[in-house]
């Protein structure tokens, strides 16, 4: 399920599921949109401070669904990732997002909203961020205002197991994923999955987690893009750490790994669509994707 | 240690209870569970000795002990603070937050009925137990807990994240549970052990946790 394209003129939101921004951050978010000829409103709690929180779950959620109830909003954007997003999940509006399909862009803590969304409703959105410049914006501009699919290329990566495979792109954050185990994502099967940052003492678990529940037994390819940073953790495994374990837990699945994608935890990183079909093309070294708009 | 290891101490007639230092979630693939079953013995450790804690408990209802050093005899009683007043009794199982939640989906054993342990190694942030505690709550493990208790949690002494700390964490998500909390008991790493899957009283009003 896709919303219709941005144009020029059309109201965006702002909001903070997880972690707030500092106000700055979130000026030069406006800033760009504004550039992309948008008219940016920020949530009523997109700045609000509760702990890591950008205050309360009921305000964070709140700003969420009247982004997503807001016929004339076409497009919410969250300034930040961070932590808090998996706290709401449950709370979203899925009637409102059915019944007006709106892309949602973010990811790391983000990515939990995508796999709650797409589960619930199979819309697309986009796995990336707004106010970085570069590509990341670039990339992010054109997904939300050209109907057209897309190909990122790859760099060679230790983790590629040769293959061609087509399905529809879901996940993003490894964490995100792991945080649906047991609650509310079902099997991805038919599925393409994209796992970035990696960088975290847990990631060998989460995989060995997600194969016990059976939850990648019908997946048709991985999509891997950053294998280096998340978080500063106390105890840090480098990517050589994390490359011996896609290729150990996922190599032996059967299904083509495309790794060395630019998406992730890394800057400049290109933004992807999510919950659309796409496919994998390891001689190529290609995921070619469809649009995120209509 | 490895499975291969852990099985060893587990078939071995002589070896009477096994102390399990470190280790991973790797432990669940291939323990010997007619060895267990056809010998019990205890397995005391913190951390990765919850995967095989929960693992046992779930396939062979096997008690073991949280903590380190050596057993104690007898019942125990142990004095916490008030999160949330009552009192409580049931099985006392749980132990290390983070493989906890690493079991959701993946033969985490029904915690209906329990006195719930928690405690916790630091291997990240604040973000960390509350994406941990959220994935529980989320998945219902807690749904029919009826109480719970928090020990230690190594490595968050003097850590504030933007105003708060692990108290301010652990309270947001475990004073709605509706059960009583008792916190601050001197269980978990670098504490003597406590046996779990064995039958314990939690009564706030005494501060206190009984385990028989």
């Amino acid at each position: 399920m896709r919303g219709p394209r941005l144009r020029p003129g059309d109201r965006v939101r702002v909001v903070s599921p997880a972690t707030f921004p500092s106000a700055e951050w979130a000026e030069q978010v406006m800033d760009t949109l504004v550039g992309w000829g948008l008219r940016p409103e920020l949530g009523k709690h997109a700045l609000d401070q509760r702990g890591f929180l950008a205050g309360s779950d009921e305000d964070r959620l709140a700003d969420l669904n009247a982004a997503l109830r807001d016929p004339g909003v076409r497009a919410v954007v969250a300034a930040v990732g961070g932590a808090g997003a998996y706290r709401i999940v449950d709370g979203l509006d899925f009637a409102a997002v059915r019944a007006d399909p709106k892309p949602v862009v973010g990811f790391s803590d983000i990515t939990n909203l995508h796999l709650a969304l797409w589960t619930a409703t199979g819309v697309a959105g986009v796995h990336g961020s707004v106010g970085t410049g570069g590509r990341t914006d670039e990339s992010c501009r054109r997904l939300l205002f050209e109907a057209e699919p897309i190909t990122v290329q790859a760099e060679p990566s230790p983790v590629t197991v040769a293959g061609r495979a087509t399905g529809i792109l879901v996940g993003g954050n490894a964490g995100a994923v792991s945080n649906f185990l047991g609650a509310g994502l079902p099997r991805l099967d038919g599925v393409i999955l994209c796992l970035e940052g990696p960088q975290n003492p847990h990631f060998d678990r989460m995989l060995w987690g997600m194969l016990r529940a059976g939850l990648l037994d019908g997946i048709r390819g991985v999509a891997v893009g950053d294998l280096i940073g998340l978080d500063p953790s106390v105890a840090e495994p480098g990517p050589d750490q994390a490359v011996a374990v896609i290729r150990t837990r996922l190599g032996g699945l059967g299904v083509p790994i495309l790794g060395g994608l630019p998406f992730g935890h890394v800057a400049d990183q290109v933004c992807l669509p999510v919950g659309v079909q796409a496919t994998i093309d390891t001689d190529a070294g290609t995921l070619t994707a469809g649009a995120v708009v209509r | 240690m490895d499975v291969a290891r852990l099985n060893q101490a587990l078939r071995d007639p002589a070896v009477r209870s096994i102390a399990l230092d470190d280790g991973d979630h790797r432990l669940l693939d291939g323990l010997d569970l007619a060895a267990v079953r056809a010998d019990p013995k205890p397995i005391i450790g913190t951390g990765a000795a919850t995967f095989v804690h929960l693992g046992l408990w779930r396939e062979c209802g096997l008690a073991g002990y949280h903590g380190d050093g050596p057993i104690r005899p007898g019942p125990l009683r142990l004095s916490g603070t008030t999160m949330v007043p009552g009192l409580a009794s049931g099985v006392l199982l749980g132990g290390s937050l983070g493989p906890l939640r690493a079991m959701i989906g993946a033969g985490l054993p029904s915690l209906d009925g329990v006195i719930l342990l928690l405690t916790g190694e630091r291997t990240q942030g604040l973000g960390q137990v509350d994406r941990q505690l959220t994935h529980l709550i989320r998945a219902g493990a807690f749904r029919a807990v009826r109480g719970v208790v928090v020990g230690h949690f190594a490595g968050f002494d003097g850590l504030v994240d933007r105003d708060w700390d692990l108290g301010d964490v652990l309270t947001d998500h475990l004073s709605t549970l509706g059960v009583p909390v008792l916190t601050g008991l001197p269980i978990g790493p670098g504490h003597p052990p406590v046996p779990i899957g064995v039958p314990a009283v939690l009564d706030t009003p005494e501060g206190s946790l009984t385990v028989t």
